[in-house]
């Protein structure tokens, strides 16, 4: 009995210590009202972080954080409850909605914009159009010549994102398929950093998102089709893909207030401003 | 010997992932460790003998796990290796017999492979109607057996009483039904676990596999259903003829802050088979209810009854517990687990003493990395 008595005492020491070390959340407590979480994808988190800011000044009393780590961590927030909203910049898995019902979760997603991606040359180069294919080969090192390509120039100067940025994983998930990219590429940290460089190198290819074209830069169709606001909303402009925001059930409170936010004409103008293609 | 070369099998089996890993593939460490507290008193014997308990600290579990993933390419690399103090530490436990204390012959140490697999996602067709191809040791897709989080110390009942393996090689489909309704997975093994080799090549076991097929259904967010079946055949009775079947039904739920599940288990195979006398089947239920009271604070509880042999009287064991789970940081819970094994009959034998109590207090620390 002794030794039971030990136990019992050393856990008691135990959660006291470990009490201030955490936040005493209870599930049962009421949330307050003017709260809102949301975390996941780093391809959202600029439009969630403007959204928020123009959010929070004609709102004064929300108060919004926002932080990333990736669609799989906003998603599986949402299931474990530990976020008001779940960012993502793809859709939810089957995987992901069995785990969530299993735990009670309804995930629901509402898009909010849609992520459409230029293939943009210099100015000076008469390159007008490339399929899927040809330019899978050229960012893969199969094509590395202007002329394979029937224009003038010499080497192709390959300008890519570097792999941390969202723009990459669409490119990569809908151009390379799983092919590497040329070894010598210029793996470039910004949008603006790839359409300066684009615009300074005679033979440089790049892609950046559509809200970052400009007079300075040459845009290519893809597989006939030129990048535009409304070849991405109709579906015919292949290198896009939407946004969503994930709630558990239908949005409500706070998160329907917000995200209802972002669907209004400010919050698209927002949208627009970051880079993105609005939903309508 | 065997033990070290199932280590460089391993060593070898990660290494070429990192070869591999060129293809620009995501590739992630990662771990757990289960540092436990066991103090157990054993009582209510039915024959007259010392008073008995152990008292020890234990490592039962360090799985070491690597995981490389290509979506790209579609395929995705496990391996887990699980060191341990063997038999959950039994064999290194300070016992106190009668005011004699008796310490385990020394430090007994194992390393497994518990899982090398690789998952092939892109596989034409099945890619289609969202099915992978999973090659190698992996877990048995059985009842709540290979979905059991441990949010108690103890095992899930089918892996407490033996009645599939955690474990094994094989190969298995593993599907999604559309639009998140539930999941299959349709398992070829060895059949022998993953502690066991399959080469038992006199009595034909090589060449005997085992056949598993689960389908978890979730109709609506919060209850699911899960039905499981697994049959081999054995040469346990010194035959290869012996079938040895086993089914699995789950029911749970979750609400709010609330996850539980019953599940019903029957098989085979008699455990307490007494010879010249019949046989009937092994059943079991177990209960699981967890609440999450604070977002670092949950307690569970859990209450098993299992028989071995439906034809043999007296012959059930009872588990009941009761546990609380406190995370201190991000990275660590500590587990505060009460448990009563409950034996209801004497035929446990000398192994057991003829106990038909085991209290057991467990604290154990869990370390995720």
């Amino acid at each position: 009995m002794k030794n039971i008595n030990k136990l019992i005492g050393a856990a008691a020491v135990v959660m006291m210590l470990a009490a201030p070390a955490f936040a005493w959340n209870f599930p049962w407590a009421q949330k307050a009202a003017n709260k809102l979480n949301m975390t996941g994808s780093t391809t959202v988190l600029p439009i969630a972080q403007a959204e928020a800011e123009a959010f929070m000044k004609s709102n004064k009393e929300a108060d919004v954080s926002v932080s990333g780590g990736g669609s799989g961590v906003g998603i599986a927030a949402v299931i474990d409850g530990s976020t008001d909203i779940g960012n993502s910049s793809r859709p939810i898995k089957s995987k992901e909605i069995v785990t969530a019902k299993q735990k009670g979760v309804n995930p629901v997603g509402t898009i909010i914009a849609n992520d459409g991606i230029a293939v943009v040359v210099n100015k000076g180069n008469k390159l007008e159009a490339l399929s899927l294919d040809q330019l899978k080969a050229i960012y893969s090192g199969e094509i590395t010549k202007w002329s394979q390509l029937g224009v003038e120039g010499d080497t192709i100067v390959i300008v890519s994102r570097d792999t941390a940025s969202g723009t990459f994983e669409v490119f990569n998930e809908l151009v390379l398929k799983g092919a590497k990219l040329r070894t010598d590429s210029l793996m470039l940290a910004s949008n603006k950093e790839v359409a300066e460089t684009v615009m300074k190198t005679p033979g440089a290819i790049g892609y950046v998102g559509l809200g970052y074209l400009s007079s300075d830069l040459k845009a290519v169709t893809v597989n006939g089709v030129m990048p535009s606001d409304s070849t991405v909303l109709d579906g015919t402009y292949k290198l896009a893909r939407p946004l969503f925001m994930y709630t558990n059930g239908e949005p409500s409170g706070l998160a329907k207030t917000f995200i209802d936010f972002i669907l209004s004409d400010e919050g698209q103008k927002i949208v627009k401003e970051s880079g993105f293609v609005k939903i309508k | 010997m065997k033990k070290a070369i199932s280590f460089g099998l391993a060593l070898a089996f990660v290494l070429s992932f990192f070869v591999v890993a060129s293809a620009e593939p995501v590739s992630l460490f990662y771990g757990q460790q289960w540092d436990r507290y066991d103090y157990q008193v054993f009582g209510g014997s039915y024959v007259a003998v010392p008073a008995k308990s152990n008292n020890t600290f234990t490592i039962p579990r360090t799985y070491l796990r690597y995981k490389l993933t290509d979506d790209a390419l579609g395929y995705e690399g496990n391996i887990t290796l699980d060191i341990n103090n063997v038999n959950d530490g039994e064999n290194s436990k300070i016992t106190i017999t009668g005011g004699n204390v008796t310490a385990a012959g020394g430090i007994d140490w194992a390393i497994w492979v518990k899982k090398a697999s690789v998952d092939f996602k892109k596989i034409p067709i099945l890619s289609d109607i969202d099915a992978i191809i999973r090659v190698g040791q992996q877990d048995v897709y059985f009842g709540a057996i290979d979905t059991w989080q441990y949010p108690v110390i103890e095992k899930a009942m089918e892996d407490k009483n033996s009645i599939v393996s955690s474990a094994d090689q094989g190969i298995a489909l593993l599907g999604k039904i559309p639009q998140g309704y539930g999941a299959y997975e349709l398992a070829v093994y060895n059949g022998s676990g993953y502690k066991t080799t399959d080469n038992d090549a006199t009595n034909g076991d090589i060449t005997d596999k085992a056949y598993d097929a689960s389908l978890l259904l979730t109709p609506i967010a919060g209850i699911y259903a899960r039905a499981s079946y697994l049959h081999k055949l054995t040469n346990s009775l010194g035959t290869k003829t012996a079938a040895y079947n086993a089914s699995a039904f789950v029911v749970g739920g979750a609400s709010g802050p609330i996850e539980a599940f019953v599940e019903y288990v029957t098989d085979n195979a008699a455990k307490n088979h007494v010879a010249g006398t019949k046989s009937g089947v092994a059943v079991g239920v177990s209960g699981y209810i967890g609440v999450k009271l604070a977002d670092a604070l949950s307690v569970h509880f859990r209450a098993d009854t299992y028989n071995p042999d439906t034809l043999v009287k007296l012959d059930e064991m009872n588990t009941f517990i009761v546990g609380m789970n406190l995370k201190l940081t991000s990275m660590t819970v500590l587990q505060l687990n009460y448990q009563l094994d409950k034996f209801v009959h004497t035929m446990h034998g000398a192994s057991d003493n003829n106990l038909t109590n085991n209290n057991q207090f467990l604290a154990q620390l869990v370390w995720s990395w």
